[in-house]
């Protein structure tokens, strides 16, 4: 469903121009959470980027659902951000003057949703995510970790197609970071949901399905994550 | 450092001209309003000066103020001498109209006027020598034949001709070796020219060299008043004591004449004009505040934007003065850009500002005021320095952030701490300031003139503007239900947003307050002190017809005055030309006006044809003003009426007994009544003109009111009198013309009163630009997630440019609140105060909805530059994390 074909980004930098991205083909498909590995300047969020219709190609064709993301006007692209994908971000990036339940409404008022329905389905996706009883508070008066899933409630409100993170445990301590990751694992549905996260950390990229390793703007190997490995073991056996 | 400065400073200028533009533009204003203020200020002192005592030379002078003193009082005081004076110089100064270089003397712009000077002339000194510098910077050059000319015509007076007036008789053909007419009030003259003089300097310069110099004695009979001049100016000895001579002249005089010191003129010049000055220098000092706080916010934007880079330099070992002294010396550098093209703009200002109401003030003075609009040196220097100081002071707060700011936090751009000690200081000072306004005010009569009224109105509105980043967060805590209820995300945003930063929109949102409460306030005063005035114009002025000497504008001057034998002419006018045919005029009215000093302060008197003006107005007025039978008591003798204001300013009352000067000394006049007058703010006298000419020896007339017959022949009537009184060189004027003279007066008076507001509410636009363009930049992750989110370009638009209207809405909500009371304060305190007339307070509905859809659309208009901005953010970049 989302699709990378020969895909080039160049930056500009000044009089310098900078190959974030070279060549990349991927195809990624519903039901598969797919962790993208590399480096500082890999490319790794470029992918991220290109994948989420937050930018586009300088050469080759970005697709989701078989649309290609460059065809499309800037406002169809906002339309397709806002009603299919979710994100999630390395520091939450929650409103600061939003209440909980208002942050994750936000894509559906965009949308143009009743404030009533908007909060009603907030509501539910907070509840998902375990944070109901947090519905009324400020980002200021969380934790890390209960940003982090608001965040992950708000990407997931607008019921979207594809979830995608970026470094989504970059700002967590280990035992938070387990509960995030775990709780996007749970999130990928054959048919209906794909998640990418890009992310530095070995351990948390175990916790998808499928590794793709990045470095220079290339692709250096795609492959799946055995079932049998240690920390899908153990996520398999943390009690939900 | 300067090294550092050019490579970080310059370029960082360079690369974001736009903001610095601001910068230097909003300085540009503030300075620009302050030249202007100081030209105009300037100019009225020299009008002034020109009016009360035009080319005084010497220490001080002796004179009955306008009504001047008689010849004789010069001998008494020569003989014996008293100690201490080195000169006694008389003067008499009148325009004359030279008819002979009049083509077309119907049109008032083509009448060639000269300023008649009498000075004592000595012929003996002239004859010995052709040419020569006499006193005061006036040269002198006789006609190689003025011999000739003595001897040709004895019997006509001997005049020196200015420069301007012997080439424009050059220019026209016109023989200089013959005797030419001068007009003082339908009185012709013929004088000859024995030389020609120039005044290149000095007092009597600016009067360009378009004069008459003439005999003193002689010039009394020209203009028909012989034995009595206006002034004497007394020069002091060197080493003599000002006070004992000053002791010494006034026991010789009695109470036949005053002697005036420059001290004297300085306070009643004050007495008149100091209010308007303080109103020009508050605006002016309004437009620096505001201009100061604008250029506060641009920087904190600089800073904002460079944060990062400042916790580079720091980390690479800048010390905290050295980031300090980078963005003042930056600061610096745009306040003197700023200061450069502010000096320009202020100029164009005062010169749009003086040609509002040019005609009006050329029109009453001898001299060309052209100088007085110039700026000189040190107002250059000083104007320089301002901008610079603003700049400085601006950049102080943001310069001291910056330098304060932890290396580490600035690189992680984790929150600064430092501002908590500015918060509190801040609140203080808006404290101090609005409780020691309203402290000034509640005490005013106790403090010295003005200071309690003026200075506690700048010292509450300055305390207001500080305190608007508070009254900002409140307004937006209020506003905020109704955005979240009733309005859209994209309102809803824009509202958190106003609330999370306050002190950003605050100011500029401060500057729209000012700016609507300004305009509010001048359009409630307008409303309602037009409205009377109107009614009072139209039923207290009733003639058809005003003859007058000059213009409209000079019309109550005094400099072109006519003979008392025009309102016999105009009786005996007839529709058929026949002396015994059914007459073209009812009644004539013949006004004479004297601006006498009363207690220190100069007032005005009307001398008017008493018991005619209220038999016409009576037949007239169909609503006559109230007090009208007043006007009978003034045929008993030594008696006036004085207006509500007068009694008011210097409590008085019906029974009191006034004194003013005369021309051979004071004058008592009882007071027999209070009228409706709105003439003069310092208060006006009515009394009856021939006994004004009696007990002033002052038989003139400055303007005729003329009642045509009231039928059918009417329109007759009045050609005929157009006709009679253009054969004369006067002028006619109806009372429509009148009217709309009258209108366009005020409409100017209140063009240049909104100059200032637009000025004020142009550094208000440039405020909301930079405000807004502040926002983008702090909330550039929070657009770049909401874009992340999925809003389209469009709701970010609408986004930013919501918070520029609701910037708007808050600041035209806060502006209306204060234009209000101000406008009362104005009326009841401020005005009250100064002139005595009570106004009943109007609100202006109708301005305040158009001044309010013109703030909100200027507003959401300066928006644009930012919304635009924030919509071509790239999302990636925006929500990068380094």
């Amino acid at each position: 469903m989302m699709e990378l074909v020969e895909v080039t980004k160049v930056y500009q930098q000044g009089r310098r121009s900078v190959q974030a991205v070279q060549g990349v083909s991927l195809r990624i498909d519903t039901g598969e959470f797919v962790s993208i590995m590399g480096p500082s300047g890999s490319g790794k969020s470029t992918l991220l980027h290109l994948l989420g219709a937050l930018d586009t190609p300088t050469s080759g064709r970005a697709l989701f659902q078989g649309q290609d993301l460059q065809a499309m006007t800037d406002r169809k692209r906002s339309l397709l951000r806002r009603n299919c994908i979710g994100f999630v971000f390395q520091f939450f990036n929650l409103l600061p003057t939003l209440t909980a339940v208002e942050n994750v409404a936000l894509p559906l008022l965009l949308g143009g949703e009743r404030r009533s329905l908007a909060t009603k389905r907030a509501c539910e996706s907070l509840e998902r995510v375990g944070m109901a009883h947090r519905k009324d508070h400020f980002p200021e008066e969380m934790s890390g970790g209960e940003m982090q899933r608001v965040a992950v409630a708000r990407a997931l409100v607008t019921n979207p197609e594809a979830v995608l993170c970026d470094e989504p445990t970059g700002n967590l301590d280990s035992a938070t970071s387990r509960e995030i990751l775990t709780l996007l694992s749970e999130l990928p549905e054959p048919g209906k949901r794909s998640v990418v996260m890009v992310t530095h950390d070995p351990t948390a990229a175990q916790y998808g399905t499928r590794l793709v390793r990045v470095s220079d703007g290339r692709l250096d190997s795609d492959e799946p994550i055995s079932s049998h490995s240690p920390v899908s073991r153990e996520r398999l056996a943390v009690p939900h | 450092m300067f090294g550092i400065f050019r490579s970080l400073s310059v370029r960082y200028l360079c690369q974001h001209w736009d903001r610095a533009l601001l910068i230097v533009f909003s300085i540009a204003l503030g300075v620009g309003t302050l030249v202007s203020t100081r030209i105009l200020t300037n100019y009225l002192d020299a009008g002034l000066q020109d009016t009360i005592a035009p080319l005084r030379i010497g220490d001080f002078t002796i004179s009955n103020g306008e009504i001047g003193v008689r010849l004789e009082l010069l001998r008494e005081l020569r003989e014996p001498p008293i100690e201490g004076i080195e000169t006694l110089s008389p003067l008499l100064l009148d325009r004359v109209e030279l008819p002979w270089l009049n083509p077309n003397i119907t049109l008032h712009s083509a009448r060639r006027k000269a300023v008649l000077i009498g000075v004592e002339l000595e012929y003996s000194d002239l004859r010995t020598n052709l040419q020569g510098q006499a006193r005061e910077g006036v040269r002198w050059e006789l006609f190689p034949d003025f011999w000739k000319r003595l001897l040709l015509y004895p019997t006509q007076p001997k005049v020196l001709i200015g420069r301007a007036i012997y080439e424009d008789m050059q220019a026209k053909g016109l023989a200089t070796d013959k005797p030419f007419p001068i007009r003082f009030a339908q009185q012709t003259t013929e004088v000859i020219a024995l030389g020609v003089i120039d005044i290149d300097e000095g007092p009597a310069a600016t009067l360009g060299r378009n004069v008459l110099g003439i005999e003193l004695e002689t010039a009394t009979k020209v203009v028909g008043r012989p034995g009595q001049i206006d002034r004497i100016d007394v020069k002091l000895a060197p080493g003599a004591d000002r006070a004992t001579v000053i002791a010494a002249l006034q026991r010789r005089l009695g109470n036949r004449a005053e002697v005036v010191t420059p001290e004297d003129e300085a306070k009643a010049n004050d007495d008149l004009v100091g209010g308007l000055k303080l109103g020009f220098l508050a605006c002016s000092f309004g437009a620096i505040v505001i201009g100061l706080f604008l250029v506060y916010n641009a920087l904190s934007v600089s800073v904002a934007e460079r944060r990062h880079d400042i916790g580079v330099m720091r980390s690479l070992g800048a010390t905290r003065w050295q980031i300090g002294w980078l963005f003042t010396a930056e600061a610096l550098s745009l306040g003197f850009a700023g200061a450069l093209l502010g000096i320009p703009l202020g100029h164009w200002l005062a010169d749009f500002a003086l040609n509002l109401v040019k005609e009006e003030i050329q029109d009453v003075m001898f001299g060309d005021l052209q100088t007085a609009t110039r700026l000189q040196g040190r107002s250059v220097l000083a104007a320089l320095a301002v901008g610079m100081a603003t700049a400085l002071f601006a950049a102080l707060v943001p310069a001291m952030q910056a330098a304060a700011d932890e290396p580490a936090d600035a690189v992680r751009r984790a929150p600064s701490s430092a501002g908590r000690w500015a918060r509190l200081l801040h609140r203080l000072c808006c404290l101090v300031l609005i409780f020691g306004g309203i402290a000034l005010v509640a005490f005013r009569h106790d403090l010295p003139h003005r200071i309690g009224s003026y200075g506690g109105m700048v010292c509450f509105l300055t305390g207001n503007l500080l305190a608007m980043p508070l009254y900002v967060a409140w307004m937006a805590r209020l506003l905020q239900p109704l955005a979240r209820n009733f309005l859209g995300v994209e309102a809803r945003l824009a509202a958190d947003n106003l609330l999370r930063s306050p002190g950003r929109t605050g100011v500029v949102i401060g500057a729209l307050a000012a700016g609507v409460a300004l305009m509010v306030q001048i359009a409630g005063v307008g409303r309602s002190n037009q409205e009377p005035v109107e009614d009072w114009l139209e039923r207290g002025i009733t003639a058809d017809l005003f003859v007058l000497g000059g213009s409209l504008a000079g019309s109550t001057s005094s400099v072109d005055p006519m003979s008392s034998d025009i309102a016999t002419q105009l009786k005996a006018l007839t529709l058929d030309g026949n002396s015994d045919g059914p007459k073209a005029v009812e009644t004539v009215v013949g006004l004479r006006f004297y601006r006498p000093k009363f207690r220190e302060t100069i007032v005005f008197l009307i001398a008017l044809d008493a018991q005619a003006y209220y038999e016409a107005t009576m037949a007239r007025a169909s609503q006559p003003l109230a007090h009208l039978e007043a006007y009978t008591r003034l045929r008993e003798p030594h008696t006036v009426l004085i207006s509500d204001n007068f009694a008011y300013k210097h409590r008085v009352q019906v029974g009191d007994v006034l004194t003013i000067p005369g021309r051979a000394g004071t004058i008592d006049l009882k007071i027999v009544g209070l009228i409706q007058d709105y003439s003069w703010n310092k208060g006006t006298l009515v009394m009856d003109r021939k006994e004004y000419a009696r007990l002033f020896e002052d038989d003139l007339v400055d303007s005729y009111h003329v009642f045509l017959r009231n039928d059918s022949h009417k329109p007759q009537a009045k050609a005929i009198v157009e006709s009679a009184m253009s054969r004369q060189a006067l002028f006619v004027q109806d009372r429509e013309a009148l009217r709309q003279y009258i209108a366009g007066v005020i409409r100017r008076i209140y063009q240049l009163a909104y100059m200032q507001q637009v000025i004020v509410g142009i550094v208000a636009a440039l405020g909301v630009v930079t405000a807004l363009l502040i926002s983008v930049l702090q909330r550039r992750r929070e657009l770049g997630l909401l874009r992340a989110v999925g809003a389209t370009q469009g709701q970010v638009l609408k986004s930013v440019l919501a918070e520029a209207m609701l910037m708007g809405i808050i600041g035209t909500i806060l502006g209306i609140a204060i234009g209000l009371p101000m406008e009362w304060y104005v009326l009841r305190i401020v005005l009250y105060e100064e002139s005595g007339f009570f106004f009943e307070m109007l609100i202006p509905w109708r301005e305040a909805l158009s001044i309010s859809l013109i703030a909100v659309i200027t507003a959401a208009l300066a928006g644009l530059v930012p919304a635009i901005h924030a919509v071509r953010l790239r999302i990636a970049e925006a929500i990068a994390y380094e």
